[in-house]
């Protein structure tokens, strides 16, 4: 068989189109997750034994119900028992929000630990108030240990949004889907919008090794 | 005897300190005065429980048992189970840290900020100076350990004395009452330690109170108002520092001679 390049280039403009919406499910999905996942670090690491039970719970339930299922039940499920219907583009930031949130939570939770304890006793024994030792102390050298697994929690993301057609957005994948029906190219049009998830990854993973060396600005490099 | 006589008032009072980790009973009852402008010296061997006697003072380990009056206050460490009752409890405990400057093994100043920030951070966020005033205290201080010059470099380009000095100069940003030093100078390369030494012995000097770990026997006596020598948690022995020329417990007398040998 040949690769059908005039199919490829007649259909790229929609499934870029499409692209963009699956960019901005996993975007907005991702900012979520980065907000609440604060909330489950703080929680989980809190003196309190009921709020890190509650993290632990959120972890345990966020990474035991498969993304397609928890799609479902927030598309179709909640509205049943709410009575108020949700968008198919909110329903896909709502799943991938709370499911990020989980493992979110983790790599901040891993991020704080990593800081050497002795700085949060240094901010102590100068009697820093605790939101000073925590927001300028502690979590800036924190975020240091965060950006490559925050990349890959992103990466899980964009992958996830790939599935957002079960709940009947239009991405890329349901372009693709249904133009290769149509022609029977799903080889040309799968093998298009693998490379260009591809692409999309290694530009966030450049990204995160910007912004890992701007957060070295001033350290010595221990190559 | 020094040149600042330490007066009578007590500044520091540890009545019944016990504290152990599970089951390693590190302090078992310590009794011990510190009077304002005294330069009080801890020694004793490895695991005699002197950093963490130090780390009581200050409640970075509050203790199991007994009770730290600072400046004539009981401090309480935060416990409350109820989060506007521990916010208050932090506060008031971060107010009494602030009179009391600790300087660490390890400097643990702060990577991700310039060295005047270090400073400033303190100044600005917890006693409320202007950005401006906050950088004329910064930099005076530096100044008097001779840093000025390093102000806008981070600490990861300084050396390890550097560092040293530097945390110091924080500490004493927020004009202290007293300074607690944990073996500030044994991370330190030998050519740097003079350095560090020389600022401590000044400080001393000029009549701040000061509680001291050190392996620096010759400083120790140069700089202690009184030496006070731990082991297993207790203090064995203690007197003005020329006492400890003949001491008069067995231990102390074998613990000095391995440390000069
Ligand atoms: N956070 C902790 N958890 C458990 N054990 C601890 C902790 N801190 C100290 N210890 C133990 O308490 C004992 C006394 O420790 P401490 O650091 O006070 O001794 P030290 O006199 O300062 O010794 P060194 O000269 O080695 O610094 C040691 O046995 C140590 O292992
Ligand atoms: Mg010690």
């Amino acid at each position: 068989m040949s690769f059908d390049f005039d199919i490829v280039l007649r259909t790229l403009p929609a499934m870029l189109q499409g692209l963009v919406l699956t960019v901005e499910i996993a975007v907005w999905g991702f900012v979520v997750a980065v907000v609440l996942g604060l909330l489950v670090a703080v929680l989980g690491l809190a003196r309190y034994r009921t709020p890190r039970w509650i993290a632990s719970a959120w972890l345990a339930l966020m990474r035991g119900v498969p993304l397609l299922v928890f799609m479902y039940w927030v598309y179709y499920g909640l509205p049943q028992l709410t009575g108020a219907t949700i968008g198919s583009f909110a329903a896909a930031v709502v799943a991938l929000g709370l499911t990020g949130s989980a493992y979110m939570g983790e790599v901040f939770r891993a991020g704080l630990l990593a800081v050497d304890p002795g700085q949060q006793e240094a901010a102590d024994a100068l009697g820093l108030p605790r939101s000073t030792a925590f927001w300028r102390v502690v979590l800036p050298q924190a975020a240091r240990f965060m950006v490559a697994p925050s990349v890959n929690v992103f990466v899980g993301l964009l992958k996830g949004a790939t599935i957002v057609s079960v709940i009947g957005v239009a991405d890329m994948l349901y372009i693709a889907k249904k133009v290769s029906v149509q022609t029977f190219t799903p080889f040309e049009l799968y093998t298009t919008a693998g490379l260009i998830l591809v692409v999309i990854t290694v530009a966030v993973a450049l990204l995160g090794f910007v912004v890992e060396r701007r957060l070295d600005r001033g350290r010595v490099r221990h190559a | 005897m020094t040149a600042n006589t330490p007066g009578d008032d007590v500044l520091v009072r540890l009545r019944g300190i016990r504290k152990a980790f599970g089951a390693n009973v590190v302090l078992d009852g310590v009794d011990l005065d510190v009077r304002a402008g005294e330069v009080l010296v801890l020694l004793g061997p490895s695991g005699s429980g002197k950093s963490t006697l130090l780390r009581t003072v200050n409640m970075l380990t509050p203790p199991d048992a007994g009770t730290v009056e600072f400046d004539g206050e009981v401090l309480v460490p935060p416990a409350s189970r109820w989060p506007w009752a521990y916010r208050r409890q932090s506060a008031r405990l971060a107010r009494h840290r602030r009179e009391m400057g600790m300087v660490f093994q390890h400097f643990n100043v702060f990577p991700h900020m310039s060295v005047l920030r270090n400073i400033t951070l303190a100044l600005r966020s917890a006693q409320g100076l202007s950005k401006a005033d906050a950088e004329a205290v910064a930099l005076e201080r530096l100044r008097a350990v001779s840093l000025a010059e390093k102000a806008s470099a981070y600490p990861d380009s300084l050396s390890g004395g550097q560092k040293q000095r530097l945390a110091i100069a924080r500490a004493l940003a927020l004009a202290p009452k007293l300074m607690l030093f944990d073996e500030a100078t044994s991370a330190l390369d030998p050519e740097l330690v003079k350095g560090v030494l020389d600022e401590m012995r000044a400080l001393a000097g000029s009549g701040m109170t000061m509680i001291v770990v050190t392996h620096e026997i010759q400083f120790a006596k140069e700089v202690a108002d009184r030496v006070v020598f731990m082991e297993h948690g207790r203090i064995v022995e203690e007197g003005p520092a020329a006492q400890f020329d003949e001491p008069r417990e067995q231990r102390t007398r074998e613990f000095l001679r391995a440390l000069s040998s």
